[in-house]
């Protein structure tokens, strides 16, 4: 997995890189699966709502307006970012499952599983699938954004909602990190026994695939 | 009422205004009706519940509000949050659940302990702080 990583950051430095704002770049894009996402979670009173990213507000608020959801945060770049930082990248994969098995197993209505996958290697993101997997109930649906381009660079991507249909991509500064990109195919078997709802390449080069669990 | 930075509070800390911490508290903070705002200077390790909650520090611990939680850029919360309204602002770090079914009052009254995302630091047994 190391050569995932540019191993420039040194271990304890200090938090994220200084972040100017002509390095932020924003797109809009349209969505088809979050509608569907959004209505599989609607027809259920209070669900389990999992997101993998660093919180963003507008996202808090806006499922917790729309689905009067419970939302977990566990914020998988956190791990990502330390595994890169302390050079340990064969920690990850057990600090993910960790993160994500904070839940309990059949007990998440819905996933939001953005910009993640694209740092891992294939072990690390077959292990994080199959605990997605198990923490979702069944029915449950599983929202997710891939990178389709591989590259390097010190950037990662914030999903912001901006409404059923319409999700606002930030590129922002981060720790220097080589981005994989997994075959449309790879990522379906990944989440074996999971149904693909939906899959549709957004103008971004972002891969959206929807899945259910039966 | 201000809590300025050097204070160090161990125990329950209650009351009836709106209050400011700028300093340390472990334990509990409970003002069921007014706003307690969380300064950038404080640090918090308790479980809290107020009508409004306001975020600038540091809070380890469930916070539980009867109206709005506002966690703001500089603001570090690791612990599960109960509000019907919930914002949190770009910049802000978070670790917890969140629950916005209007649970917050319901979870004041039933004063149950939501699943903390890291693990308090055990509440001392110290003097009883109460602010009226």
């Amino acid at each position: 997995m190391s050569r995932l990583f540019h191993w420039t950051a040194k271990k304890g430095d200090s938090a994220a890189p200084e972040r100017p704002a002509s390095l932020i770049t924003e797109t809009l894009s349209t969505s088809r699966a979050l509608p569907k996402f959004i209505s599989a979670l609607s027809h259920q009173s209070a669900p389990l709502l999992l997101d993998l990213g660093p919180v963003v507000g507008t996202n808090v608020s806006f499922f917790g307006d729309r689905l009067g959801c419970k939302m977990m945060i566990e914020d998988l770049h956190e791990e990502i970012e330390a595994a890169i930082r302390e050079r340990t990248p064969e920690s990850l994969s057990g600090r993910l499952t960790s993160r994500v098995s904070d839940a309990a197993a059949g007990s998440v209505d819905g996933v939001l599983c953005w910009d993640i996958f694209n740092y891992l290697d294939r072990t690390s993101a077959r292990q994080l699938a199959a605990s997605l997997r198990a923490v979702l109930r069944p029915k449950g649906v599983l929202h997710g954004l891939f990178g389709t381009v591989a590259q390097s660079g010190a950037t990662r991507t914030r999903f912001i909602v901006q409404s059923d249909t319409s999700v606002k991509c930030r590129t922002e500064p981060w720790v220097p990190v080589t981005r994989q990109a997994f075959q449309t195919g790879e990522i379906t078997r990944m989440f074996e026994g999971l149904t693909v709802v939906e899959s549709v390449l957004l103008q971004n080069q972002t891969r959206e695939t929807l899945f259910r669990k039966p | 009422m201000n809590i300025g930075k050097s204070v160090i509070i161990k125990g329950e800390l209650s009351g009836s205004e709106d209050l400011t911490i700028e300093g340390q508290v472990e334990g509990k903070i409970e003002l069921r009706q007014n706003l307690l705002t969380i300064g950038p200077n404080a640090k918090i390790k308790a479980q809290v519940f107020a009508k409004t909650v306001v975020v600038e520090g540091q809070v380890h611990g469930n916070i539980s509000a009867g109206e709005r939680i506002d966690i703001r850029d500089k603001g570090v919360v690791e612990g599960n949050l109960a509000a019907p309204r919930v914002a949190i602002a770009d910049g802000a770090h978070f670790r917890g659940s969140i629950d916005m079914q209007g649970g917050g009052a319901k979870a004041i009254d039933n004063a149950a302990e939501p699943r903390p995302a890291s693990t308090p630091t055990p509440i001392s047994s110290g003097p009883t702080a109460v602010a009226r």
